[in-house]
């Protein structure tokens, strides 16, 4: 078993040793180039294989092919066949290339070349030979990028053209747009162009020359930008020594890729110097106006106001200010319309932004005047424009009352805070004019001294008026009230005898009390004179005390006249105010 | 020499003050009825400048400068004319057409019911006028105290002392009025911005955030001063600084 198994390898060895006599093999034109040269790669196999895939070509362009030739030759009943595939390239950077592996199949099987390496040197200087074609249409045929400045500021436009200079012995049958610029750090815009034929000065020589691409700029960025160099893969039929048959020269093509210089732009920031607080990037010359549809209307009509920047300049790459009104006139979103042509020499037209404005109000709206800057390359200077102020007189219409929606937040009765406010009133014709500078009252001289002034006068009062007359009086008020009190009685009773002096008694027996702090049972005519005699109450009031006291006993018992009665009312009356002194 | 210039200066100085406030106000109307309201302003000025005021003074100048849309300066006159007479309809009416004519519109910060009532009594006379009532009420007080202590009868005592306690509670609210109104007037003084716009920075610097832009007639609180810089209050209740130079303060001034 394992026998039989080696032997079937050992067969297949065998076949395959058959089928290695095919040979597919790559072929260069040169190992070492420089980097402005070409490189010739030739796949070759003795059979005629399939499905050919050719390597990555990585570090290389591929100028021209896959050109596929076949080849079948019997040389002496020998037959030989190739088939063939060629490129062409060149190179894009310095330094050791490998060119890939490319495969191929036949029979089933899969075939493959060895890698080859290149190295590409510095560009060397191209044979001079005048009548190589590829020499020809070097000197003959040239892609430029023509700038129209060098030196710009921030959105100032620069205008590139992309030109194909050549020769009038050489004709460019075929143009390929290899690599198409993209303007990054650009606002950019293509112009189209008719690409016709034109005839040029270029390098003091005459060429014939077609305007390719040309397109608008505006840097966005300061600093050194640089513009993407347009590649053009060019067909270019370039006459030859020979001649054909009837004489006319014959014509060989060349390919050419041609690529322009790189530019640079040098963009300039804007200057510090006297930049104005509402600049915005625009650049360019401008005017700016504003417009109403109408000067006077009612209130709650509409009018249309329109902000219109017109002038030359990147329209398109700034917002117009925005249109400032007084509170109650309200304003709604504006409507943004332009009229802009781009042309080579950068943009011009009009931008506008048109607002509803409705005023709520009756009353007079003056629409304050609105900025604009802008930088102005030529002068190097930023410009200010602004807009007159425009006055919208509304005629009809109510009338704010601000004090109504100030306290409308927290008062839900504000009827009462209203106050009709009618038109605009007139100028006063009377007044009364006082002096600007006035006296201030409060905490002045005068001020503290009306605070005083009662106070002086109630001492005054106190220390002169009433401490002396008033005593007296009061005094005797006292004693009289005294008296009444306790007399009161008795002089109701003056007509009546018995009720008389039992009243009297009472009362001068109470006022005694009152006065000697001695008790009832102490009461007692000898008692009474030893406690006035104590208080040394003179001799004369206690002996009158004791007649009116022995009269009132009396009376009891014997009819008493009106006359004596009277008489003992008044020595009591005396007695008291006597007694009243003393003590 | 010296005595003839000496008799020129003073001369001139008659001639100035020859017309009277009153004739001049007669030549402002004057003007201001045949539409020359620059003329007009000058003669109300010059009777400001003389020394000498009064609301329909401040009235007339503040319409004038409204015909000639003028915010700021007419908004500032209305008020001044406020201060004077404060519940005056036509003066309120007139700065309500001044006020439409602003840019800003802010809403005002809500006050509670007594805050405004509180406002509403301070608000009823000046500081003077309160020291007044106070001097007035501290007399019947003392009159009254004095009738008490002397009188002798119950029942009048009893008015009399009820009625000098109510004298006396009147006196200290009005008092206390007098001292805070007294405050209030020197310490609140507001003021009209003057420019178009201006900005509202949160330092009293221009390097500072400019926290919004306050336009032409707005009125602000003053709070305090620093150098060139005012801190000032807005309606709404924010508080910023602004310079001091693009705000005309609501005082009286020659």
């Amino acid at each position: 078993m394992k026998s039989s198994i080696t032997f079937l390898l050992i067969l297949n060895l065998f076949f395959n040793l058959t089928y290695a006599q095919v040979t597919f093999k790559a072929n260069v034109s040169k190992n070492e180039l420089g980097i402005n040269e070409r490189l010739r790669v030739e796949f070759t196999m003795d059979k005629d294989g399939d499905n050919f895939t050719p390597p990555s070509f990585e570090g290389f362009r591929v100028v021209a092919g896959p050109n596929q030739s076949v080849s079948n030759m019997f040389v002496n009943g020998k037959r030989t066949f190739s088939k063939t595939y060629t490129y062409f390239l060149s190179p894009i950077k310095k330094g050791p290339i490998v060119i890939e592996q490319a495969s191929i199949e036949f029979d089933s099987n899969i075939y493959k070349t060895t890698p080859i390496n290149i190295l590409v040197k510095n560009a060397v200087k191209l044979p001079t030979n005048p009548n190589d074609p590829n020499y020809v249409v070097a000197e003959n045929l040239h892609l430029v990028a023509e700038l129209s400045k060098n030196k710009v500021y921030i959105n100032e436009p620069v205008r590139v053209m992309y030109k194909l200079y050549f020769a009038e012995n050489i004709r460019p049958s075929d143009v390929n747009p290899i690599d198409v610029p993209k303007f990054k750090d650009f606002w950019s815009q293509n112009v189209e162009t008719r690409r016709t034929i034109e005839k040029e000065l270029y390098k003091g020589k005459m060429y014939n020359y077609v305007l390719w691409q040309q397109a608008v700029l505006y840097p966005q960025r300061a600093g050194k930008l640089k513009i993407a160099p347009l590649t053009l893969d060019i067909q270019v039929d370039v006459p030859t020594k020979r001649r054909d048959f009837f004489g006319n020269q014959i014509y060989t093509q060349v390919s050419k890729t041609i690529s322009t210089n790189q530019r640079v732009v040098n963009v300039q920031p804007f200057p510090e110097q006297g930049k104005p607080s509402n600049f915005s990037g625009a650049v360019g010359k401008f005017s700016f106006d504003l417009v109403t549809s109408k000067s006077s209307l009612n209130a709650t009509e509409s009018l249309q106001a329109t902000l219109k920047i017109s002038g030359k300049g990147n329209l398109k790459l700034f917002s117009i200010p925005e249109l400032v009104t007084p509170k109650f006139l309200e304003r709604y979103d504006p409507e943004y319309s332009d009229n802009v042509k781009i042309s080579l020499s950068g943009m011009s037209g009009s931008i506008q932004n048109t607002y509803t404005l409705i005023p709520q109000y009756r009353g007079k709206y003056p629409i304050p005047p609105i900025n604009f800057s802008y930088f102005d390359p030529s002068s190097k200077t930023y410009k200010k424009v602004s807009t007159k102020e425009i006055s919208i007189d509304v005629i009809n219409g109510p009338i704010q009352n601000e004090r109504k929606q100030n306290y409308s937040g927290n008062n839900i009765n504000n009827e009462n805070n209203q106050t009709a406010i009618g038109s605009f009133e007139f100028i006063k014709q009377k007044t009364s004019f006082k002096p600007i500078l006035k006296k201030i009252f409060f905490k002045s001289n005068l001020f503290y001294f009306l605070i005083i002034i009662p106070f002086v006068l109630i001492l005054f009062f106190i220390l002169f008026i009433k401490f002396k007359p008033n005593q007296i009086t009061s005094n005797h008020k006292k004693t009289e009230k005294l008296i009444n009190s306790f007399l009161g009685k008795a002089k109701k009773n003056i007509n009546k005898p018995n009720l008389f002096y039992e009243s009297l008694e009472i009362a001068l027996i109470n006022y005694l009390k009152y006065k000697l702090d001695i008790e009832t049972s102490e009461l007692d005519k000898e008692k009474i004179k030893e406690k006035l005699i104590k208080r040394s109450v003179d001799k004369k009031v206690i002996d009158l005390f004791i007649t009116i006291l022995k009269n009132c006993e009396y009376a009891r018992y014997t009819p008493s006249s009106q006359t004596s009665m009277e008489n003992d009312y008044k020595s009591s009356v005396r007695a008291i105010l006597e007694l009243n002194k003393e003590i | 020499m010296f005595k003839l210039l000496k008799f020129i200066i003073i001369f001139n100085c008659f001639y100035a003050v020859s017309q009277s406030p009153e004739e001049l106000f007669r030549y402002a109307n004057k003007a201001y009825n045949d539409g020359q309201y620059e003329r007009a302003i000058k003669y109300y000025d010059s009777i400001i400048s003389i020394g000498q005021h009064s609301p329909e003074l401040y009235f007339n100048l503040a319409n004038s400068h409204y015909k000639l849309n003028s915010i700021a300066l007419s908004i500032l006159n209305y008020e001044k004319a406020l201060l004077l007479n404060p519940k005056n309809k036509s003066i309120l009416n007139n700065l309500q057409y001044s006020k439409n004519m602003m840019l800003d519109n802010f809403t005002i910060l809500p006050r509670t019911d007594i805050e405004l009532f509180f406002n509403s009594v301070l608000n009823f006379t000046t500081s003077d006028g309160w020291a007044f009532i106070f001097i007035i009420s501290l007399w019947f007080f003392v009159l009254l105290l004095f009738l008490f202590i002397k009188s002798s009868k119950p029942f009048l005592k009893r008015v009399l002392f009820l009625s000098s306690v109510f004298f006396l509670i009147l006196c200290l609210t009005t008092l206390f009025n007098a001292i805070s109104k007294e405050k209030f007037e020197k310490n609140s003084i507001s003021a009209i911005v003057a420019i178009n716009s201006e900005s509202f920075r949160s330092e009293p610097n221009i390097r500072s955030e400019v926290l919004l832009t306050i336009h032409e007639g707005t009125k602000v609180l003053i709070v305090e001063e620093v150098e060139d810089w005012v801190k000032v209050k807005l309606i709404n209740g924010n508080s910023g600084w602004v310079l001091k130079r693009n705000l005309y303060p609501i005082i009286f001034a020659k």
